[in-house]
């Protein structure tokens, strides 16, 4: 055996040395690891209700700028206005690449042809989850679409992907106190076998252009799990998040589509449905029972936010 | 206990100890491998749901490193490289020697190289999977293991001498 075999066979020996016995209990690190959870959680809602608050100061300060100075009345800031908001970081893309996967149990994440992983960039991780980006600009001033048109647009393109729906929620609001803005939404429940699954759509809008909307959002749901993206020949942007499976009973997963008109759609798929809603003692309602898996894979939620992005409204 | 937990339970009892070995060559002390090991677990913990099971060794791995280089760049006034062997009891026998004195100039080289020849050796990881644990390429592991080796056989050899004297 040469010396440089020795030294790697007494490296390899190194970690064998007698070992005192382990101090560190399962208890211990479970409840630091608690702990680390809630601070965490604390931190993205801290950050969440920050940025809120700055842009809620930011449009008190430039329409009082803008009142002051006679330019124009109060009112909804144009689309152009958007060029003030800090730019968001450049996003690395990753390609064809498979990215980390993100939960005990999930499908592994999928990327559909003609689509392409984007990372979320270094600056938004805030340990072990991520915060979304400053807006991409204000929203344009966009009255919602015919109500009657989208539900049956959406109605018809769950039943084709997921079986036939039930819309259990909706409303279509000109002016929602929660978004401050023109918001509608729409729950439709399809049958998993063992209960019910959920499919719900927000419309809403966005500011900036659809690529850089789309940029912004990285992050937003609180996963630093890489989402998916493809771009429409109109210019319309979706991006498909991964599974959200930090509850692994209660999956959820978005997919946002960022049309040039400044529209916004949301589809969310969740393994629970309204019946798995419970009363809370306080207000609201709680969930705890769910299905484990969600009413439709990736391509069954491309399908859903396609044929409403075809839309075009 | 919850499912969540009753299954990081059977981990952390299987894994535990050994990433307390690979903590221990990495930093020298078994104090300070108890508190990397538990500081890792208790990331490991935190990200439970999000870490698919079958690459959560992997991700123990990359934490464990990242807390031990972490504790490093916090604190390196409290780093300091032994090239000579620490006074320990007579070791029983020759190899307990040996490797005494391999752990003594593995102190020597600078964290960075440490951790990737702790990882290629004493964890007997691939190349490809030390580049993954420390997020980086497979040349820079290369060019990595090549100089810490470099530091290491200078301090093996000004030390004990014992390889070339066995």
């Amino acid at each position: 055996m040469n010396p440089d075999d020795r030294m790697h066979a007494a490296l390899r020996a190194v970690a064998d040395e007698p070992a005192p016995p382990a101090v560190t209990t399962l208890d211990q690190v479970i409840t630091k690891g608690r702990r680390r959870v809630l601070v965490q959680r604390g931190a993205t809602v801290a950050a969440v209700v920050g940025v809120v608050a700055a842009i809620g100061v930011g449009g008190v300060v430039l329409r009082s700028a803008a009142e002051g100075q006679g330019a124009r009345p109060a009112g909804p800031p144009s689309a152009t206005a958007t060029t003030t908001t800090p730019g968001v970081p450049s996003v690395p893309t990753t390609g064809n690449q498979p990215p980390e996967t993100t939960g005990a149990g999930e499908p592994s994440p999928t990327l559909l042809p003609g689509w392409h992983w984007v990372g979320v960039p270094a600056d938004r991780d805030v340990g072990d989850d991520c915060k979304g980006g400053m807006p991409a600009g204000t929203a344009p001033d966009l009255s919602l679409p015919p109500k009657a048109t989208v539900t049956e647009t959406f109605l018809d393109a769950v039943g084709k992907a997921a079986g036939h729906p039930t819309l259990v929620d909706n409303s279509w609001e000109g002016y929602s106190p929660k978004t401050k803005s023109p918001h509608g939404f729409l729950d439709a429940n399809v049958d998993m076998g063992d209960g019910p699954g959920s499919i719900q759509l927000e419309v809403d809008h966005f500011g900036g252009t659809p690529e850089a909307a789309a940029d912004a959002d990285l992050g937003s749901y609180g996963s630093c799990a890489p989402p998916s993206r493809t771009t429409l020949d109109d210019g319309t942007v979706l991006q498909l998040e991964q599974g959200d499976w930090r509850d692994p009973k209660l999956p959820m997963q978005h997919l946002r589509v960022y049309q040039p008109n400044g529209r916004l759609y949301i589809v969310t798929t969740a393994g629970y449905g309204k019946s798995d809603l419970v009363p809370a003692d306080g207000e609201g309602y709680t969930i705890t029972n769910g299905r484990g898996r969600l009413p439709v894979d990736a391509a069954g939620i491309a399908e859903i936010a396609l044929a409403l992005a075809d839309l075009g409204l | 206990m919850r499912a969540r937990d009753q299954e990081f339970a059977e981990f952390f009892s299987a894994r535990f100890d050994g990433a307390r070995r690979i903590a221990f060559a990495m930093c020298g002390s078994w104090s300070d491998a108890e508190e990397i090991a538990q500081n890792a677990f208790v990331r490991v913990y935190a990200r439970w749901a999000k870490v698919r099971i079958d690459t959560v060794d992997a991700y123990l791995r990359t934490v464990l490193t990242r807390v031990f280089l972490d504790s490093r760049r916090r604190g390196r006034s409290r780093e300091h490289a032994v090239a000579e062997l620490p006074e320990r009891p007579v070791p029983p026998d020759h190899s307990a020697h040996e490797r005494i004195a391999m752990h003594a100039a593995l102190m020597a080289v600078p964290p960075g190289q440490r951790a990737v020849l702790v990882l290629r050796f004493v964890a007997d990881l691939s190349v490809e999977q030390v580049a993954e644990t420390l997020g980086c390429s497979t040349g820079t592991v290369k060019s990595q293991t090549a100089r810490g080796l470099a530091t290491l056989r200078a301090a093996y050899q000004d030390g004990p001498n014992l390889a070339r004297n066995a």
